[in-house]
């Protein structure tokens, strides 16, 4: 044969083949679905949010750029090499990837923000969610926090006082004056449900109503969520698990306080819908809490780990000192993922210690709730 | 996408049903001597011996079990050639110089209805080892050591699922032989006691099963029947093909037989007609030559013996895109690329699947759980990977890593191109030194 052994043939491990999917494409994605929500926070809050996105994306996207070069250095070997020949061989690591991870981290924060925010609250937020929550863990993959819900506690503990709810117009009517504050389930903390007694679901299904940018709006959250569930992007185990537990657990806080008697003139459906779509509930699930990195990779734990972060969304919106559950919620989750990930732990199967698991959260979270609503009281 | 990959969706290897096209006899023949199994041989002819198709040329040594070398084709014996192995291998191959008579030995001898209905599993045995009989699934594993043991066997398996995306040779070999298929299974079902016999192949194929369902037509009360199964990758994997054909799951570190079970490729079932019925070894296997790689993707029945080199010119040769090629012998998804083109077909090779080089780039892992969803026999590859790469290896053995049976899916599967399969074998050699 003519071509006798000038092939040039390649020796590689299998498999041959590869999904044509990638994790760009995964993020790019999610960044679509966040599409929507940003057009409508630019046309309501326009130049409050085009301070939020244009401090938060660039932000976040050199400190990981910055992360990168400094990885990808020249280790030291013994010649010198100019400045362009260092650079590109640092540059040689950034990949597309690490472009898109943190715009998406820091749409998310930006989205997690009331739009009053301060430029040096979203500024310290935003290198403090990628720094303490992404890079010093050693960057993509590695974290074990959501950098978005990092930044997100800090600024909004840290820069409360500069926050402030705006008035907002639809069609040049205003729908909400400035109330100080903040969001209706800011109210809460005050006044008890009783304080939202009145207040319409059609107008929190609609984003009629205060909060923070991304959150407020149920409609377009929900359009994000059809999408990524279309294209696979996130596990819908864990949406599903986390508002299917939460919604749940409401419920049978709505049927203490009825069965009570705490509130009069109690209407547990509108109780279960201002919990359901007021606050950062929807977008903790669809964006925040699908976050894969900071999600046990398998199937039980990933169960376990969304019915914990409800459980802890709930207890935090009925029982604590703080408005929102959402941002610790996650937080929280997030730590047990180590231990759901751990070798001992993990099993990619259901076994019955997992099944108890599951078992013991919910009795727990029903002990805790029908407990301290019948005993405590009051529901904040 | 996080998703189990059920579907493997091929790029750019394009494959039908071509037709068949008969490969001419080869010039020179070559008999593997040592092989991927076996590191030693021992011959019995001389270099100028004549020999003839069926004859012994020898003995191969293999672990546990030996094993003649059958001659393929009648003419003179060369001498030792080095030649590469479908593994991968650089093994010693007998040279033959085809006279094109296929002149038979007379140990060839037809065995007659009664001689055939009288033979014992001993007998099946006997003549799974004498003829030299591998698992042509991909295994080349030595089918009389299934036999072994005193399980009691109730079921028979043939598996002509040939799940790798794009390969077709078993479903041809199904499709052309069912009478034969039929014939080596109730030998087998004779000799081992079994009640039941299932013909397992995907349910896609409707040709396999109208062809299937007119064979059968006269086989009502022989336990014999025809099982459709899934079509998804790794259908064809032993243990997922029992359990969709039977509903019986095998659980790791065991073998069917304790569960009454015995799997047989269709083709070892044909070549075991052949030798019990004609004494004949399997002279000839459908050969794919396919892939972006070749100008011509050929469909052939090509002889037992032949180098690929020979074969490559009926596809046209090469295709020049410019780029390196892999030549990969098997499936997309299991098979192993070999250095060179100097490869001789062996009995277990039907697909030679020739592409250009891909490049996947791996990015950092974002611990998506698609390798942990697609994953046949429950693992967990991701967390298998970290552990390696952790390199502590009370982790790695915790996970289990000797279960897996390299599908390829957790590599197929992985948003961040990473190769997970490549990572869990190091990890299987980690837990097997440790």
């Amino acid at each position: 044969m003519s071509e006798e052994n000038t092939m040039r043939l390649l020796q590689e491990p299998s498999p041959h083949v590869r999904r044509k999917d990638s994790a760009t494409r995964m993020m790019l994605d999610v960044l679509l679905a966040l599409l929507p929500l940003l057009i409508f926070s630019f046309i309501i809050y326009r130049l409050d949010a085009l301070k939020v996105f244009g401090i938060a994306v660039p932000a976040m996207m050199i400190a990981e750029w910055v992360f990168v070069m400094i990885k990808g250095r020249m280790p030291y070997d013994g010649e010198k090499h100019s400045f362009k020949e260092r650079f590109l061989h640092a540059l040689r690591l950034y990949r597309p990837v690490n472009a898109v991870a943190p715009a998406v981290s820091a749409i998310i924060f930006g989205m997690c923000l009331p739009p009053t925010t301060s430029w040096w609250g979203v500024l310290v937020g935003a290198l403090a969610g990628i720094i303490f929550g992404k890079l010093l863990f050693g960057g993509l993959g590695q974290n074990i926090f959501n950098p978005a819900a990092v930044g997100m506690i800090l600024t909004r503990l840290s820069f409360s006082n500069t926050m402030s709810y705006p008035a907002i117009t639809w069609g040049g009517e205003t729908i909400v004056d400035v109330v100080t504050g903040g969001t209706i389930l800011s109210s809460t903390t005050t006044g008890g449900y009783s304080a939202l007694m009145d207040v319409s679901l059609l107008d929190l299904f609609l984003g009629r109503t205060q909060g923070a940018m991304g959150e407020v709006c149920k409609v377009l959250i929900l359009v994000g969520l059809l999408y990524l569930l279309i294209r696979q992007a996130i596990d819908w185990r864990v949406t599903f698990t986390y508002i299917g537990a939460f919604t749940a657990l409401i419920a049978i806080a709505g049927i203490a306080i009825a069965g009570g008697g705490i509130i009069e003139d109690f209407d547990i459906w509108h109780f279960i819908g201002v919990e359901f779509l007021a606050g950062g509930m929807l977008f903790g699930a669809t964006f925040m809490l699908t976050d894969p990195v900071t999600m046990p990779a398998t199937k039980p734990g990933r169960y376990i780990y969304a019915l914990s972060a409800a459980s802890l969304t709930v207890l935090i919106r009925l029982f604590a000192a703080a408005p929102e559950g959402v941002g610790y919620s996650i937080l929280l989750a997030n730590l047990i993922t180590p231990v759901l990930d751990h070798h001992k732990v993990a099993s990619s199967r259901w076994t019955w210690k997992k099944g108890l698991t599951i078992g013991l959260i919910l009795l727990a979270d029903i002990l805790f709730i029908v407990i301290g609503i019948i005993f405590g009281g009051k529901v904040k | 996408m996080i998703a189990k990959a059920r579907h493997i969706e091929l790029p750019n290897v394009l494959l039908a049903h071509q037709e068949l096209e008969e490969a001419p006899l080869p010039k020179y023949c070559y008999l593997a001597g040592t092989n991927g199994r076996c590191a030693s041989y021992g011959l019995s002819v001389k270099e100028g011996d004549h020999v003839r198709v069926g004859e012994r040329l020898g003995l191969r040594k293999g672990p546990f079990f030996e094993q003649p070398i059958v001659s393929t084709c009648s003419g003179t014996y060369l001498g030792i050639e080095k030649h590469l192995h479908h593994t991968g291998k650089e093994c010693e191959f007998l040279k033959i110089e085809n006279d094109f008579k296929d002149e038979p030995d007379p140990s060839v001898k037809e065995r007659t209805e009664e001689e055939l209905s009288a033979l014992t599993k001993e007998d099946v045995l006997a003549i799974m080892r004498d003829m030299a009989l591998v698992g042509l699934g991909g295994s080349s594993f030595p089918s009389y050591v299934k036999l072994q043991g005193d399980h009691e066997i109730h079921t028979i398996v043939i598996n002509g699922v040939e799940c790798e995306p794009s390969l077709a040779s078993d479903h041809r070999l199904m499709l052309e032989h069912p009478r034969e298929i039929i014939e080596g299974l109730r030998l087998l079902m004779r000799a081992t006691g079994a009640t039941e016999g299932k013909i397992c192949a995907k349910w896609i194929y409707k040709d396999l099963a109208e062809c299937w369902s007119s064979a059968l037509a006269g086989e009502e009360g022989s336990g014999i029947s025809f099982a459709p199964v899934w079509n998804f990758y790794p259908q064809g994997w032993e243990v997922a093909c029992i359990k969709t054909a039977t509903g019986i799951d095998i659980p790791s570190g065991h073998l069917p037989a304790e569960f009454g079970i015995l799997e047989y490729n269709g083709a070892t079932i044909y070549s075991l007609y052949l030798a019990a019925k004609k004494r004949m070894p399997l002279l000839s296997r459908y050969v794919q030559i396919h892939g972006d790689g070749v100008n011509e993707q050929k469909f052939l029945k090509a002889r037992i013996g032949t180098p690929l080199r020979d074969l490559l010119p009926l596809a046209g040769g090469y295709r020049d895109s410019g780029k390196k090629k892999r030549i990969i012998m098997g499936g997309p998804m299991m098979g192993n690329t070999v250095q060179g083109d100097d490869v001789i077909l062996t009995p277990t090779v039907t697909s030679i699947l020739v592409m250009d080089e891909e490049v996947w780039t791996a990015d950092s892992c974002v611990r998506c759980g698609s390798c942990v969803y697609s994953c046949p026999t429950h693992l967990m590859p991701v967390l298998i990977a970290q552990a390696v790469k952790s390199g502590n290896k009370e982790r790695v053995k915790a996970l289990h890593p000797e279960r897996c049976v390299e599908c390829g899916l957790c590599a197929y599967s992985c948003t961040s191109r990473i190769n997970v399969t490549e990572y869990v074998r190091r990890a299987k050699r980690i837990a097997r030194l440790s």
